[in-house]
Parts: C-alpha cells; structure tokens; sequence
C-alpha cells in the first residue's frame, strides 16, 4: 500500500497533486473535525516537550523559559536507580505480551465457541466486572485473599502446606502482575476482538461446515486469520506504551519490601516529581525519554509486522 | 438556597446598619462585599462556608467577605496547586499543606506567590505574633528578601515545650501489661516494648490467638520506634547534622544507624512487628488496635484530640473502657532518652496569590480577617463555638461549656476547613475543655517528659541546613521510613546491604551535597 | 439450511470433548472473578469491625448500610452524577463523530496527504506536551472551570480510532465503490453503508468512550477549580480519600481526617459507580455478541 502511494507520488506532477485533492475534497471534509481537534488540544500543548531542555520558569512562559541543553538529562542519566527503572519496565512490560497480551484473545475464542447463547451474555457480563475495579480496591481485595492469614493461605495451611507470603516475596511479585493484570482486564479487553469475530462474513463460516471442517480447523482457519488484524493492530500499540504500562497497579500493589524489583520508570519519575520540589523540565526531560523508547519499539513491532507478512498500522 | 441568600443578604443589610452607626467603622469601610478565592485540602464539597451556619456567618459578616472555595483532597492537593500556581491561576488564599522551602523559593523568584508589604507585621500585630511564634518567619524572610508566605504555627500561645518534638508516642494495652505483670512507666526503651511484646506474645493475656498483632502500624510510622527513637540522625529533618568537629554528615551513613537497623530487623525476624505491616495504609494498623482489639501496641499521634476519639472507638468497638485498657508512653531509645529532631513549629502556610496582594483594599480586608482570627477572642469561638449559644463565661472567668460535643460536630463549615485559617487546631487543643481535662493533663506530661529525657539527643533545628537550597538538594528523593524498611526486610545481611545502600546513596545524590553545604557552613 | 445462522447449525454438531474443556476453563475462569468481586459488594455492607475481623467474607455477618449512608449522606454524590451526565451527554457524542469520521476518513485511499496525518496523529498517542501547556490553552479559550474543559480535553482516543480504523479498512472496497457509482458523497457513504456493517465495532467503541468519560476524573480536577461542577468520580474520590500521603503532617487534624472506614465507603463507591453501567451494558452487549450478516447486505 504505501509503496503504491510513493509511486503514484513521485509520476504526480503538482497540477495532478491539486486535481487529486479537489477530487478527494470530500474526504478532507470527513478529515477536518478531527484535525481541528488533534490540532487545538493535541498540539496545541506539544511546545511543552521543549521543557525538556529548558529551565521551566512559570513567569517567562514556555518559549521565554532559559535553554539548559542536555543539563536535565544529564543528572538523570548518571542516577543508577534511572537505568534500574528502565530496565526492570522493559522486563515486566515484555513479559506482558507475552504473557497478558494473548490472554484476551484466548478469552474471545473460548467465549466464541461456547454453545449456550444465554450461559455466554452472562460469563460475558462476568468478565467486564472487574475493570470497574479500581486497582486501589483490587489490592486491597489482594492483600485480603493473600496474606499470611488470608484465604488462600488458609486453604494451603488445610491441605498441610505451610502459609507463603506472597505480598512481600520479590520473586512472587512479578508473575503477580501478570495474573492480577489478567483478571482485571482479560475480559474488557475480549470485548474488541469478540467485536471483530462479530464483523466475520457468516458465509465462511457456512461454507466451511459443508466442506466437514471441524471445530479446531474452522478457528484456525476462518476466526483467527479473520481477527489478525485487530490483533496485530492491538500488539503494535501495545508495544507502542511499553515504557508506561501498568503505573496504577504497581503503585497499589507494590510496598517497600518489593521494591527492589518494582520500581519501574513511572515509579521512579512519580518519586522524583512528589518528593523533590517540582521541576517540569526535569519531569519532562524523563518522559520524553520514555516517549522516544516507546516510538522506537512501535515502528519496530509495526516493521517486523510487515515483514511477517500482517498489514501494519499503516494499513 | 434562595431563603439562605436572601437571610444572609438580610443580616448583612443589618450587620452594615450596625457596622455604619458604630464610630470605629469610619476607617474601616466595610460596605462593599469582596469575594475571595479560597483553596483548602480535606474540606467537603457542597456546604456554604460563606454563610452556611452561625458560626460561618460570625466571622463572614463581620468583614464582609464571601468565599469561593476551592476544595481540594489531601492527596490532590499539592499536584492541584502546583499545576494552578505555575500556569498563573493561583486562588487568593491557599491553605498549603505540604510547605517546601525550595518550592517557595523558586514562586518568590518568580513573581508567582504574593509578597506582603513590609510593614504587615506593624499593621496587623496579631497574625504577626502568631507567625513570630513559629520561629521560622525571618528565617524565610532573611533567605527570600520579604514575606512570601505564613507558615501556619501548630502551636502559638499554649506551645507545651521549647523546643519542640514530635507528638507521636506509643499507644499500649494496659490491661494486657498488667495482667502479664508488666511495670506501668510513662516511658520505655525499644528494648523494653520489644521485651513487652515478647511477653504478651507468649501469655496472650486477651486470649485473642492466631490473629494477635503485637507491634501493628504502617511503615511510615513504624519509624517512630525504629529507627527514630533510637537514633536521631535517623529522622528525615535531622539527617543533615552537623558533628563536633563542625562537619556536616549525613545520618543515615552512621554506624548509629546500622544499630538502630539491626535492632529493628531483630524486632520484624522475631515476629513482634506484624509480619506484614509493610502492606497496612494509614491507618490500618491502628485501627486493628481500638476496633477489633486484636493489637497490643500501636503508635499515634499524643494529642488529646485522639484520645478522645480512642475512647469513643474503644467504647463503641469494644465495650472497653479507654482509662482502663490504654496506656500512651514515650518511646525511648536503648539508653532511656528521648532521640528526635527538633520539630519546627509550623506545619504548612498560608500563600496569597500576587493579584490579591496588589488588590489594596481586598488584600487589607483579608489581612483584617486574617489578624482578627489569631485574637483570643476569636479563638475561642472558633474552637467552642459561639459564645452564649455554646459556651459562656461562668463568674469566676472560666469557661463553661453549655452543648457538649467538639465544634466540627456542631458546625459543619468547622471540619477541616475554619478551623485551620491560620493557626492549627492543635494549640487550642492543650486547653480547650471539650476534651477530658485528664487527656489534656496528659499530652503536657507527655510532652514535658520527651523534653526532659532529650536534653541533649533532640536536634536542635539548623535551619542553614534545613533551608539549604540548591539543584542538587532538590535531586534527593529519599523517603526515610520507606528505605529503612525496605533495608530491613531486604535478603541477605543487613550491614552488607546497608553499606551499599549508603555507597550508593553518597555517590549519587548525597555526597555533592555535602560538599556544597560544608564549603558554606562547615568548621563554624 | 441456509437460511439457517451458522451458529444454531453449530448447535446440532456432536458435543465435542473440546466443549467440556473449554466449559470448564470458562466457568472456572469466571468464580475467580466473581468470588474477589462478590467479596467487594459483600464488604461494601459490611461494619467496619467485622471486616477487620474476617477481611475475607464470602456471606454478611454483619449487614449495615452505614457505608451507604455515609457516602450518599450529604447529596454531593448527586451533583456529581450530574456533572458526569452532563459531561456523558455533550463529550459522547463529540467523541463518536470525532472518531468516526476521522477513521473513516483516513482509511479511504488515495487522497494526497494520507500518510501524512496518520503519521501526525500517531506522534499524539506517543508524545505530549504535558499538563501546563494544556491548561494554558484552555485558559486561553476560556474553558477553565467550564464543563466543557473536560468535554474537549477528551476528544480522540487514538487508540479508539486506529481499531475503528482498521475495522473500516476490513469492509470489502467495492461496496463503497458501488456507493459512489450510485452517487453517494463520502458523508452518505459512512452513515448508509459502513456505519450499518460497523455496529459492532461501533457498540465496542460507543462503550469504551461512555465508560472513560463515566470514569474521567483527572481532567475535571485539574480544570475545574470550583467545587459544584465536579464530576462523580471527583466527588467519589474526595469522599473515599486515599490518604497515604497523610503520613508526614505535623497537625493532628489531618491525621484524624484519615480515620473513616475507608474499605467500607471505597467498595461502596464501587458499587455506586458500577451498578449503572451494568444496567446499560446488556443494551451494548447484543451488538458484538450477535454476528453481523455482511453478505445479507451484499446482496
């Protein structure tokens, strides 16, 4: 697709340039409401990412504010406790795909094969519940479920285990997130793949019964091409807020016997902005950094989307 | 609403008539009503603090002023009104909860808080004589060139000790101790409550069982016995101290410290901390102790006001009687005295945005009110409620309480929201006589005796440090409670990680520090 | 037979082994949701001495409406419900034409500039300019304690858009070319052709957009300063406060601000701020429940 674009850019002479869009005007006009607004409110603000090589003074306003060049980035990059930040969130947000992003497609399929239409509109209700949650309340539901005198310890305790703690073991903690994560959201998530299994042409379907395709082959074969894209789309930008997943959680459920290895980049830029005075280059100067991270690897999952044959973002 | 208004209106009308007729208003003209913005945390949404009870209206009408307020939470509060205050659109009046030197200083700089003139504390002696209470008013004023903020004083006329301590002291069950046969002192040694804990740990004298929590608070006030009692370089306002050889350190990289962590990891291995006090909130530790009774020692705030409120929970809750079963003492380190660093009186400030500053005549009514609410007389409503309705004076001068019941019960424009205008509740709290006289009694005993046994192991306050200001400072990011605990509990040995807690530390953010701040104060 | 929906064929088809499998899974999946979440609302009637007791409460010992009570005690909750309406009522439906004609728009090919605004608009879902810079602009536009700070604040999702996108995208290409043909200008197209074959994705969407602006806070509170316009999920945050940043503060009256029974009234809040969605949720459900026949409309 865009290589159709660039040639037909580059055999486009200007006189065609203006001819195509005269014709597409009415494009434009579907384009322009929301232009208006990405315009307005989305760049608008975007002069505020020079802050990350300026001194922020409120009285001189963000363009008369003073450049200090690297300077922000320069105390931040000498901090260990940064570049700890930075890897232990790219740790725990890969093991996110890997682990939660497929979740809510499994979840999507299994409710799509289950046979009892009214069962499945409840299961489905079911699973939309806990993202009403707030992940103040989930932690403290956690905290009840798992202490040392909690329920699933005093199941373990009956069956002659003996009570684990998993609130403040650092190697629990992670795996934590992950099945936290699931139960949380698996189910809202579910909700645009069972979308896109909706959108699926019936007739497939039908044509594949009468050619005696089973169960397994009619999933493979016609839901899950079918839903790829959706899928694909949803992994890019996933990959995309990489580096700022998961803040709330992990301030709920984290506590200073697992910080060692909870302090992810946005716990660490929430301890710097709360208990220093606050600097909004410096906030900046860290966020930026986490925007671009998070830019690099979107064009790398949408690339390597590409190369594996699936459509991209650029669809 | 409209009947409210139109009765507020009508006794504003007759607070004016009066007002116009009474000889002193001639230079004071109060006719036309001025509005102010107003920004305080923890105050509810949706009550009229203008005029929406007498005891709003008794301090509204007298200066004819209406608020708009601006509620914010206490966990909002300071990202509110830094996004406010540094994009220009500062209310008028801010209550600010989290007062930061350096934060201020960089506003001053900038034009972005408002400067009083000179002369306020000539014309408005009152509020000058609370704010000359904190101790700390020219320490600003001498950094920042001119008064740029009132930093509210916890205690103005009623200040227990000099200098001051914090009023965090231990809260135990009495009833258990004495049944274990445990000697009743108002003070003890960490090891002591250690050994106490121990002892009820073995005897469970409440027959509570598998649940008893022996030692039960959250981490940030766990340090109020580990390390702070023990060692006071430990606390956050004292870790910059200066040595005898009139060298700057740093306490957390003392070998004090390193004790004072052995002591408290022993305490947590042992099982006399609840082994997982690092998930309780706020809070939660101490409510386990006055509403299940299932705790035997807790930490809280020694202010009478809490007793109070101990005895109602243990009453509702329990059934218990509060004299009978609870015990507050003072938490002393291993050698019996009382380790702290002196707590500057002030808590918060009040900041007044420029525009209002430069608004003369809204700014002078405000000042008014301001100053006329540091007077006794206003005090005194504003902590019992109004005067013949509430309260009176029986005839031999003292005061006689007509309702019973604390004013934010009575009034809700009080809670949280009058009550902190500018000096704090808690020094009218050592008097005031809606609390048990033996709970007042002894929150001054309290506080005489961590006075007494801190003679010389309460820093005093050194406010070239505290007020030390520079890019680097405002790099440290440390939360001290969170970092000892977090010490504590870690794998492996303790000196061992502590030592390369500290490396890291004095690397990274410290050591410059120190460097800056003994290039400037050191050896005098 | 082939008027038939494939799914009541299915339905005559021998029960297989993977059916109990994944009956089994789901069920399963579905108490470990409901046991946590059962355990909230129980909670939420719960005194607070009886929670502390047994945290872990699978029926009501103890049954109160106190936490009710408390967090319905003032009426705030009902100028909060009714900022969130009003902020419900005016940001839906600019979210939807927002989205839909923008997705629409750049999933049509072959118009100049193409790549280009996609491009821009993906730069907004990975950058921003942070906070000041927006309350400036709308304190330049005079929205600052208006409803409509918090309406405009939240107009696209990017997200949201690129999935409606790429669901666009899906719909066969000769529909909308025989849609031209017959005359009909992009505008006619999208509501008489694509929006009929979208409903899915549009139930999807419409959803996610109601529930974030159901649950929008942060907006609100920074852009509105005065207290009365502030929407449910302030409100609720104001009443259940999350006090942990107490610890440090030196004046006993803050202290005891942090004394409420602060898991009572939260799962209460919960409660409050849940129910209503549930209520609209079946509404939406059928939408991407039920299969969408798109050679029906082929044809």
């Amino acid at each position: 697709m865009s290589q159709v674009l660039q040639t037909s850019k580059h055999f486009q002479r200007p006189r065609g340039l203006a001819a195509a869009i005269y014709k597409n005007r009415a494009v434009y006009t579907l384009l322009l409401p929301g232009l208006i607004w990405y315009l307005v409110f989305a760049y608008g603000p975007m002069g505020g990412l020079s802050l990350a090589f300026k001194d922020y003074r409120a009285n001189l306003g963000i363009w008369g504010s003073p450049w200090v060049g690297m300077q922000n980035y320069h105390y931040v990059f000498r901090d260990a406790a940064f570049w700890r930040s930075v890897w232990r969130t790219l740790f725990i947000n890969l093991g996110r795909l890997i682990f939660e992003f497929p979740m809510p497609v499994i979840l999507s399929l299994i409710l799509n094969e289950l046979r009892m239409p009214r069962y499945k509109k409840v299961l489905q209700t079911i699973f939309t519940f806990p993202h009403f949650l707030s992940w103040v309340i989930v932690s403290s539901v956690m905290i009840n479920f798992l202490s040392v005198e909690g329920l699933v310890n005093s199941i373990v305790k009956s069956l002659g285990g003996s009570a684990f703690n998993f609130l403040g073991n650092t190697t629990a903690f992670q795996p934590m997130l992950y099945i936290t994560s699931i139960w949380k959201s698996a189910g809202w998530s579910a909700i645009i793949y069972l979308a896109a299994i909706s959108g699926i042409d019936m007739d497939q379907y039908e044509a594949a019964q009468i050619d005696g395709a089973s169960r397994l082959q009619r999933i493979a074969h016609i839901t899950l091409p079918n839903i790829m894209p959706t899928v694909t789309v949803m992994f890019i930008l996933q990959t995309g807020s990489i580096m700022s997943a998961g803040f709330d959680q992990i301030f709920n459920l984290s506590n200073v016997a697992v910080r060692d290895v909870s302090e992810t980049l946005d716990m660490y830029i929430y301890r710097i902005t709360f208990q220093a005075p606050p600097d909004f280059g410096f906030s900046m100067a860290v966020s930026l950094f986490r925007s671009v991270i998070n830019m690099v690897l979107l064009v790398l999952a949408d690339r390597g989307a590409k190369l594996m044959g699936g459509s991209g973002l650029f669809a | 609403m409209t009947i409210q208004r139109f009765f507020s209106c009508l006794l504003a009308a007759v607070m004016l008539t009066a007002l116009c007729a009474a000889p002193a208003s001639a230079q004071d003209d109060r006719s036309e009503t001025f509005t102010y913005t107003w920004c305080t945390p923890g105050s509810p949404d949706g009550i009229d603090y203008t005029a929406g009870d007498d005891y709003a209206r008794f301090f509204t009408e007298q200066f004819n002023i209406q608020w708009d307020k601006i509620n914010t939470t206490f966990d909002n509060h300071l990202e509110r009104l830094r996004i406010w205050i540094n994009s220009g659109d500062m209310p008028d009046l801010v209550n600010e909860w989290t007062f930061n030197f350096s934060e201020l200083q960089s506003y001053a700089e900038q034009g972005l808080v408002g400067r009083l003139p000179d002369d306020w504390k000539e014309r408005w002696p009152n509020l000058a004589n609370a704010y000359a209470r904190t101790g700390v008013g020219d320490q600003i004023e001498e950094r920042l060139g001119g008064t740029y903020a009132l930093p509210h004083p916890i205690f103005a006329d009623h200040q227990p000790v000099e200098p001051l301590v914090w009023h965090y002291v231990a809260f135990m069950r009495k009833d258990w101790m004495e049944a274990c046969g445990i000697e009743i002192k108002d003070s003890y040694t960490v090891a002591e409550i250690m050994d106490i804990a121990r002892t009820i740990k073995e005897q469970d004298p409440g027959n509570v069982g598998a649940n008893l929590k022996l030692i039960n608070t959250h981490v940030a006030y766990m340090a109020y016995m580990f390390p702070y009692a023990l060692y006071e370089g430990s606390w956050p306002d004292g870790v910059f101290f200066k040595d005898e050889n009139g060298q700057i350190q740093w306490g957390p990289a003392q070998p004090e410290m390193l004790e004072a962590l052995k002591v408290y990891q022993q305490a947590y291995r042992e099982g006399l901390i609840n082994p997982e006090f690092y998930t309780l909130k706020t809070n939660e530790g101490a409510e386990d102790f006055y509403t299940t009774g299932q705790s035997a020692i807790t930490i809280e705030c020694g202010m009478a006001v809490f007793m109070d409120r101990y005895r109602a929970d243990f009453e509702q809750n329990l059934g218990l009687d509060y004299d009978e079963v609870v015990h507050t003492a003072v938490i002393t380190g291993m050698d019996g005295k009382y380790h702290s660093a002196e707590l500057a009186n002030y808590s918060g400030a009040l900041l007044l945005s420029p525009q209002l500053v430069e608004d003369t005549e809204r700014f002078e009514r405000l000042m008014d009110f301001l100053d006329y609410m540091c007077t006794e007389e206003a005090q005194l409503v504003l902590r019992l409620g109004l005067e013949g309705v509430d309260w009176q004076y029986a005839e031999d001068g003292s005061i006689e309480l007509l309702t019973s019941g604390t004013v934010s019960e009575k009034y809700e424009t009080a809670q949280r929201c009058w009550s902190n205008v500018y000096v704090l509740s808690d020094d009218f709290g050592i008097i005031n006589p809606t609390y048990p006289e033996a709970y007042r009694e002894r929150v001054v005993e309290l506080y005489e005796l961590k006075h007494e046994l801190g003679t010389d192991t309460v820093l005093p306050a050194d406010w070239d440090l505290r007020f030390y200001t520079s890019p680097a400072r405002d790099r440290i990011s440390f939360v001290y409670p969170d970092e000892y605990a977090a010490l504590i509990l870690k794998d492996g040995d303790l000196e061992e990680n502590w030592n390369a807690w500290v490396e890291e530390a004095l690397n990274t953010y410290i050591q410059p520090v120190l460097d800056e701040m003994n290039e400037l104060y050191g050896g005098k | 037979m082939t008027t038939e929906r494939p799914r009541a064929a299915t339905r005559r088809d021998r029960i297989e082994a993977i059916d109990i499998v994944l009956l089994v899974i789901i069920t399963v999946w579905a108490f470990l949701i409901i046991i946590p979440v059962y355990n909230v609302i129980v909670i939420s009637f719960t005194p607070q001495k009886t929670y502390l007791e047994t945290p872990v409460l699978l029926y009501p010992k103890a049954i109160t409406l106190q936490n009710y009570a408390d967090l319905f005690e003032d009426g705030r909750i009902f100028a909060g419900y009714r900022s969130t309406l009003l902020i419900l009522l005016c940001g839906l439906p600019l979210n939807l034409i927002l989205t839909t004609s923008f997705a629409y728009g750049s999933s049509r090919s072959h118009y100049p500039g193409r790549r280009l605004i996609f491009l821009l608009v993906l730069f907004t879902m990975i950058f921003n300019g942070g906070i000041i810079p927006l309350y400036l602009i709308m304190r330049q536009l005079d929205l600052t304690n208006t409803i409509w700070s918090v309406v405009f604040a939240y107009g696209i999702n990017t997200f949201y858009m690129i999935i409606m996108r790429n669901y666009f995208c899906s719909l066969p290409e000769s529909l909308m070319e025989s849609a031209k043909l017959d005359g009909a200008g992009e505008w006619r197209t999208l509501f008489s052709i694509v929006l009929p074959l979208s409903l899915p994705i549009m139930a999807t969407i419409t959803l996610f957009y109601a529930v974030d602006r159901w649950n929008e806070w942060y907006n609100a509170m920074i852009f509105i300063q005065r207290s009365g316009l502030q929407p449910l999920q302030l409100v609720l945050r104001a009443i259940v406060i999350e006090s942990q940043v107490l610890d440090s503060y030196a004046s006993a009256d803050a202290l005891l601000e942090a004394r409420k029974f602060s898991m009572g009234l939260k799962t209460a809040a919960v409660v409050v701020t849940m129910v209503p969605v549930m209520c609209v949720f079946p509404f939406l459900q059928k939408h991407f429940v039920k299969g969408v026949m798109v050679g029906a409309i082929k044809a």
